[in-house]
């Protein structure tokens, strides 16, 4: 009996040693051959990314931001830490005084990554592929390119385009080689840092040092951007040294890097992402929206969710130009005055009724985001004043909620700054009949204000029409602020140049980017 | 036989239409707007025109009818379409994600057949024993933990704790050890509990007292006769958990980073990708028929008794 079950297991061992053979042709890696940073003949850093996509062409969907994340392309503008606008491939750009026609100025120095120099002609060639490609950019067909010389050409637009810098320092407007590039998906050629060693689409990504690149010295050698959604494998290859560093830390994550500041570095910093609520003026009265507004502490939110967000006042960084506006701060007695005032009683539940109809308002949000432990803490905040509130979650809220307009109270989550201007968020939220102008919000000085916005070409005065278009929806209260999810880096001692400070999801690695 | 598995093959015609039919017309009652998402996937608001002209080009703004039987009309000219996302051939990337998991299935089933049937074997042999106690202990435990749980687990004591194996693996052998283990641990019991009860059930046969009483050597016995009945009950079970492995893995592709078609169509899904959705339903309607087919025919082939019926 008992040769007969070892027999039975020998046989079962051998099937399935069998079946473990490789899928792939790639080569049988182990622990110590991943250990490859900073070794004494090769500088490779080693990151994880919680996306990946299936290809490399800047131009189309949102490849592009990847490849400018990988340091493969740059575009003529780029956005620094501060949101502001500067050059990068484009060494000026000016516009007439009709507003209408643009010249761009390339540096001369720029060249990609096959040594060819990276031409007017080519520029817009690449804009023109770019309007061709991506469905976003579209309106770029509409403009008219004039080549002027090697170095400048013009674009023309049909009416005043102010955020065109903005645009051209979009990621997606990365310069390519048109030429001689023979596949988009696989092998751009750019005029970045870096040039694509080795991609595997939807996989890992190797990217090594652009020898001919035009703007001064490369640190590194090369970098590995490794594909791991979960958070918990991020987590434990870095605690294992298999990468030396990755974004988009976890509040329990953080706990554990805080705790060994001698092994790792942390970097917090506000991003771009959006939590916010859209109060819908078309059920709720200005006094129960003044005093919704009063009573959400996003203070006490941004510390239960345990420093991934930092509690926000505005849509934007407070420290854009376009980002300084004031709301008051949260007071409960204040909240309870304004309903006081309106007429409400409190009834022997402890919640305010008025003609014997208690105030209830439904909070709608979907699950991602941290928006559903908002919508409970809302919740919570809203009950110690009186309101009672319910939960609606939806599985898309742009299908449900955004779309029909039937809630009180809208969660929701965006991008609030994705190119360094305010303009994109206003149009898609303020402007009246825009996707997101959902909850009724109707001044037509604002609106006034967003015309205005959209054709003003003076950066100083564009922030000053943002900041009170902005102001204009807090004192009305027809949206509330929630948070700013944090940018929160965590790295090796000795990696630097990461882009760790800038607040935007497109940029990663530079020329300056290192490892001790 | 053959023109059994004729037959077999026929019916898996409205197999699949029924299959895809259900599938289109749940999407599209679901909410959710494709160009939605594809336009907003990095988080960032989106014109309204830009998102009309998006569902005109994915011809979202067509009529239920006309997007299904334009998507059964390709599929019937080999054309599963492009998906929404990224404007890559369905078939291409269902393709890809099929070689990833069937080598993890494979390798899951070896592995958990391989600690399974020994251990079946001998908790039946040793029923009531403390060896049978603790082997339906192990297999309790390992059938009732969650597998998010096994991976994180698995994860910390082979890479970080005994650092034997990499976090960030690849498809190599390596990178295939700890999803593959993962996967078969839950698999390993539920077999141990079907091969136990099955064996359990022979032994309680006529025909095994009276071989015991005609003096048959044990190891003959058990070799040839009981495990040999077994095994068509067990292949059947075996077929079905494979089937259940290649759409069910989804979470131990995402912690190991394995890109099979769990992480595919969860990934479609969210996406509202219809074209990889439906192609994903077509592909799981027919490796479910296949095994079907196969478990019968194997069944058949194991046991002559079995008819091999028309259902």
């Amino acid at each position: 009996m008992k040769r007969f079950l070892w027999l039975l297991t020998a046989l079962c061992m051998a099937v399935t040693l069998c079946a473990c053979s490789p899928a792939g042709t790639s080569e049988e890696t182990d622990i110590s051959s991943l250990d490859t940073s900073s070794t004494e003949n090769s500088k490779i850093l080693r990151l994880a990314e919680s996306y990946a996509y299936p290809s490399l062409d800047t131009h189309v969907e949102y490849y592009g931001w990847f490849t400018s994340i990988y340091g493969i392309t740059q575009s003529l503008y780029r956005i620094g830490d501060d949101s502001s606008l500067q050059p990068c491939l484009a060494d000026s750009a000016s516009v007439d005084e009709s507003g209408l026609i643009w010249t761009i100025v390339l540096k001369e120095e720029v060249c990609f990554s096959n040594g060819e120099p990276l031409t007017a002609q080519m520029a817009v060639r690449n804009i023109q592929r770019l309007a061709q490609e991506n469905e976003r950019f579209y309106y770029l067909a509409d403009f008219q390119y004039q080549v002027v010389d090697e170095a400048s050409f013009t674009i023309t637009t049909p009416e005043v385009y102010p955020t065109m810098l903005n645009t051209l320092a979009s990621p997606e407007m990365g310069m390519l080689d048109l030429d001689h590039t023979s596949d988009f998906d696989l092998s751009p050629i750019g005029t970045g840092p870096f040039q694509i060693k080795s991609f595997v689409p939807s996989g890992t990504v190797e990217v090594e040092r652009n020898d001919n690149y035009w703007d001064g010295e490369v640190k590194l050698d090369g970098a590995i951007f490794y594909y791991m959604q979960d958070d918990d494998s991020k987590l434990m290859a870095m605690q294992n040294g298999e990468i030396d560093a990755y974004d988009g830390v976890t509040a329990a994550a953080m706990e554990l890097f805080s705790a060994d500041p001698a092994s790792y570095t942390l970097n917090s910093i506000p991003a771009t992402r959006l939590q916010f609520y859209i109060l819908n003026e078309n059920t709720l009265s200005d006094p129960v929206r003044a005093a919704i507004n009063l009573a959400v502490d996003p203070q006490a939110i941004a510390e239960f969710l345990k420093g991934t967000v930092t509690p926000a006042i505005g849509p934007f960084s407070p420290s854009a130009s376009y980002g300084q506006v004031t709301k008051p701060d949260p007071d409960p007695q204040a909240a309870m005055a304004q309903l006081e005032n309106a007429g409400y009683q409190r009834n022997a539940n402890g919640y305010y009724e008025k003609d014997g109809q208690e105030l209830q308002v439904n909070i709608c949000y979907y699950a991602a985001r941290s928006l559903d432990t908002i919508a409970v803490l809302m919740q919570e905040q809203l009950k110690t004043i009186g309101i009672r509130a319910t939960l609606t979650c939806e599985e898309d809220a742009d299908a449900t909620y955004i779309a029909t307009g039937d809630f009180d109270i809208a969660l929701y989550c965006m991008i609030a700054d994705s190119a360094g201007d305010p303009y994109a968020f206003i149009d898609a939220t303020i402007r009246d009949g825009s996707y997101y102008d959902c909850g009724g919000f109707d001044d037509p000085d604002c609106q006034a204000l967003v015309e205005k916005l959209q054709y003003e070409t003076d950066p100083e005065e564009r922030a000053r029409l943002a900041n009170s278009i902005i102001q204009m929806v807090i004192d009305d209260n027809a949206f509330g602020f929630v948070g700013l999810f944090n940018k929160i880096s965590v790295m090796k001692p000795g990696v630097t140049g990461i882009s760790e400070n800038c607040p935007f999801d497109f940029y990663r690695l530079t020329a300056d980017s290192d490892i001790a | 036989m053959l023109k059994y598995i004729g037959i077999r093959l026929v019916q898996l015609i409205p197999v699949v239409l029924g299959a895809t039919f259900l599938t289109f017309l749940l999407i599209y009652l679901t909410p959710g707007d494709a160009a939605m998402k594809r336009l907003t996937a990095q988080g960032a608001a989106i014109d309204e025109e830009v998102l009309e002209q998006t569902r005109e080009e994915m011809g979202l703004n067509r009529p239920f009818p006309v997007q299904y039987l334009h998507w059964l009309t390709g599929l019937f000219h080999g054309d599963l379409g492009l998906s929404y996302q990224d404007n890559r051939p369905v078939s291409q990337k269902l393709a890809e994600g099929m070689g990833n998991t069937l080598t993890l299935t494979l390798s899951a089933l070896a592995l958990a057949i391989a600690v399974s049937l020994p251990l079946g074997f001998l908790a039946a042999v040793k029923k009531g024993s403390l060896l049978d106690h603790g082997i339906r202990i192990f297999a309790f435990t390992g059938n009732s933990l969650p597998n998010f749980l096994i991976s994180v687990v698995c994860m910390y004591w082979f890479c970080i704790r005994l650092q034997l194996l990499p976090v960030v693996a690849d498809d190599s052998l390596k990178g295939l050890l700890l999803p593959c283990l993962t996967l078969a641990i839950p698999l390993s019991g539920q077999f141990i509990r079907q091969i136990r009860a099955e064996i359990l059930e022979q032994l309680g046969k006529e025909y095994v007292t009276g071989a015991k009483n005609r003096g048959i050597r044990k190891r003959f016995l058990y070799f040839s006769h009981i495990f040999r009945n077994c095994l068509p009950s067990l292949f059947t079970f075996l077929a079905l958990s494979a089937g259940t492995l290649m759409g069910g893995s989804v979470v131990i592709e995402t912690i190991f980073r394995w890109p099979g078609l769990g992480e595919l169509a969860m990934d479609a899904i969210s996406h509202r990708d219809y074209p990889v959705i439906q192609g994903f339903v077509v592909l799981m309607s027919l490796i479910y028929v296949f095994l079907n087919l196969l478990a019968d025919i194997g069944g058949r082939l194991i046991d002559p008794r079995r008819e091999c019926q028309v259902p």
